[in-house]
């Protein structure tokens, strides 16, 4: 069926909706962000005045579809969460009055539309509350990351590597391998990969330096996945500066905090869900 | 010609076969020792390395098996406390190890303070020092006594200072005259605030050695309080201390008070002329100018290249290639 356009954003129905939905999940999810489906029945105007004033909120790639109900309109707002979904309603009650919405955070790759609809329906239903936030369906899915620690000290590694594993990290598990030295690591194939990979690296190495192995890890195709802690025991800023902008993300200086380095790392990948 | 009999070339051979098989028998015997020693350690690492983790970072306390039984896992628990103290610090990781050695390997170390090989006490000596042994500070000031190389010497003062730095200068200040530049430099960079306040006040009595290394330091630490400290040392009758005052004001990498300046113009020793000289550098263009006239014909050519340095820096570039023609 052809989307039934009004002014300028169209207005999807069956089967396109479970398409585009289902598109823009896949893509919010995959990218680590959250999409927020939006429900609104407005009982005093009609489906036309109420798609016509939606249309004039919503931003080119929010997504506007009807629902089996007539007095419903419901909206997709891709890489957004239940904080824009409420200032959007808002802005939307602040220009037609109250009506009565419901908000569902999409976070699980399992959520499906149909079933969303009816929960968003029944809770439109029967909650007095003009907005509605329904819990969203399913756990976020833990995200694999992989955790390189590259230094000579064997013993030093051990340590690294036993505080990232017991690292408590919600959304993400943790991949922990270390290596003596950069040239094992960049043979060892386990930088190809899709997965974000955090990497804590010594600036002296023994085949191959951290420096080096640095600019072959930014030259890779997937370098947009490394996030990358350079070590070292010259506290220079001029070697700082180079690292930088060579692509380090971080640097410790050793001695450094066991505790301020996992706080580092766990910040880091709190931002992978940003 | 000597006639050599037979029977005893033979013998004299049989001999330095014997001598070749017995150092043979020893060479293989000590390398099975140290492979038996390093599997040890080795099996030792693997078996606590996790057990250690817990209690270094505060977990659990340290039960009775991570105590080393020999030399071989004393040596693993050494690599151990190594690779903490040297690449990580806080939350108390450095007084559990102090309060583990303490207990646990001070036996090992006082035993090794009173061997007669050199390399073991010296090792001890070290080891006391990094781990923070408080518990034999007794022993070794015991070994004070005794005759003792000049680097056991110094590790004793360094112990010393580590844990008694209260009247450390007042308790050895006329004993440290035989260190080396580097170590007293490294002396005066481990001292407490305080300690090292005490020092300074009693700069007149100290040893050249000490005298130089605590000015080297200052120049080091950069601290623009010690400014007049050093500026008061420019007074001193020895050009040995002046010269290194310079040096150390040079360090600090500020732009050089005229006072300063102006004294050592005159300065009938050219090491002194030639860092003014170069202090130059950091002052505004027509200044420097004005002072490089006149060291541009002192009698020493390297106070004539550094000023023509100076002047050749400051110009723009057409003029600078005609100084340098």
């Amino acid at each position: 069926m052809v989307p039934n356009k009004t002014g300028t954003q169209a207005v999807l129905k069956e089967p396109h909706i479970q398409y585009v939905f289902d598109l823009l999940k896949a893509n919010a999810l995959r990218g680590r962000r959250v999409m927020v489906m939006v429900l609104i029945r407005a009982e005093s105007e009609t489906a036309a005045e109420t798609a016509s004033r939606l249309q004039s909120l919503v931003r080119s790639t929010d997504v506007l579809f009807e629902t089996d109900r007539p007095d419903e309109r419901g909206v997709l707002l891709p890489m957004s969460g239940t904080d824009e979904a409420r200032g959007f309603l808002n802005r939307l009650f602040r220009e037609a009055g109250e009506m009565k919405a419901a908000v569902l955070e999409i976070i699980h790759p399992d959520t499906e539309l149909s079933t969303s609809l009816m929960r968003m329906q029944s809770a439109i239903d029967s909650e007095e509350e003009q907005v509605t936030v329904l819990d969203p369906f399913g756990q976020r899915p833990d995200e694999e990351v992989k955790v390189s620690v590259l230094d000579p000290d064997p013993l030093f590694r051990d340590v690294l590597g036993k505080a990232l594993s017991h690292l408590d990290t919600p959304g993400a598990r943790l991949v922990v391998k270390t290596f003596g030295d950069g040239r094992s690591f960049l043979e060892s194939g386990w930088t190809a990969s899709a997965h974000p990979h955090l990497i804590v690296m010594n600036d002296l190495l023994p085949r191959q330096n951290g420096l080096d192995v640095l600019h072959a890890l930014r030259s890779l195709p997937n370098d947009g996945k490394f996030t990358i802690l350079m070590m070292t025991r010259r506290n220079s800023e001029e070697d700082m500066t180079y690292a930088y902008e060579s692509g380090a993300d971080g640097y410790l200086i050793k001695p450094f905090n066991l505790r301020l380095f996992e706080a580092q790392v766990k910040r880091l990948l709190t931002r992978l869900w940003s | 010609m000597i006639g050599v009999p037979v029977t005893a070339i033979f013998i004299g051979v049989l001999l330095l076969f014997l001598v070749l098989a017995v150092l043979t028998v020893y060479l293989f015997a000590a390398r099975a020792l140290q492979d038996r020693k390093s599997k040890r350690a080795e099996a030792y690492l693997s078996r606590n390395g996790e057990i250690w983790y817990r209690v270094l970072r505060g977990f659990e306390p340290a039960p009775q098996e991570l105590v080393p039984n020999d030399e071989a896992e004393l040596a693993a628990v050494e690599e151990i406390f190594r690779a903490y103290l040297t690449n990580v610090t806080g939350n108390g990781i450095r007084e559990r190890v102090r309060a583990f050695a303490d207990v646990h390997l001070a036996p090992f170390y006082r035993k090794k303070l009173k061997s007669r090989n050199w390399s073991e006490r010296m090792n001890a000596l070290y080891r006391i020092e990094d781990f923070g042994m408080e518990s034999l500070l007794g022993d070794v000031r015991k070994l004070d006594r005794k005759k003792l190389s000049e680097e056991e010497r110094f590790q004793l003062y360094l112990i010393e200072l580590q844990f008694r730095p209260d009247g450390f200068m007042d308790r050895t200040a006329g004993r440290l005259g035989y260190l080396s530049e580097y170590e007293s430099r490294q002396l005066f960079f481990l001292m407490p605030e305080n300690v090292f306040e005490e020092a300074a006040a009693q700069f007149g009595e100290l040893d050249p050695v000490l005298k130089f290394g605590l000015i080297e330091v200052l120049g080091m630490q950069q601290d623009l309080m010690r400014l007049p400290f050093l500026e008061g040392l420019l007074d001193s009758p020895d050009p040995e201390i002046r010269i290194r005052a310079l040096r150390a004001i040079d360090a600090f990498g500020i732009r050089t008070p005229d006072q300063i300046l102006e004294r050592a113009f005159d300065s009938p020793v050219w090491e002194e002329r030639f860092l003014v000289a170069r202090m130059l550098r950091r002052v505004p263009a027509d200044e420097a100018a004005r002072y490089a006239s006149r060291l541009r014909n002192d009698p020493s050519w390297l106070v004539r290249e550094e000023i023509r340095a100076v002047l050749v820096r400051q110009r723009s570039p057409e003029e600078k290639s005609a100084v340098l023609r």
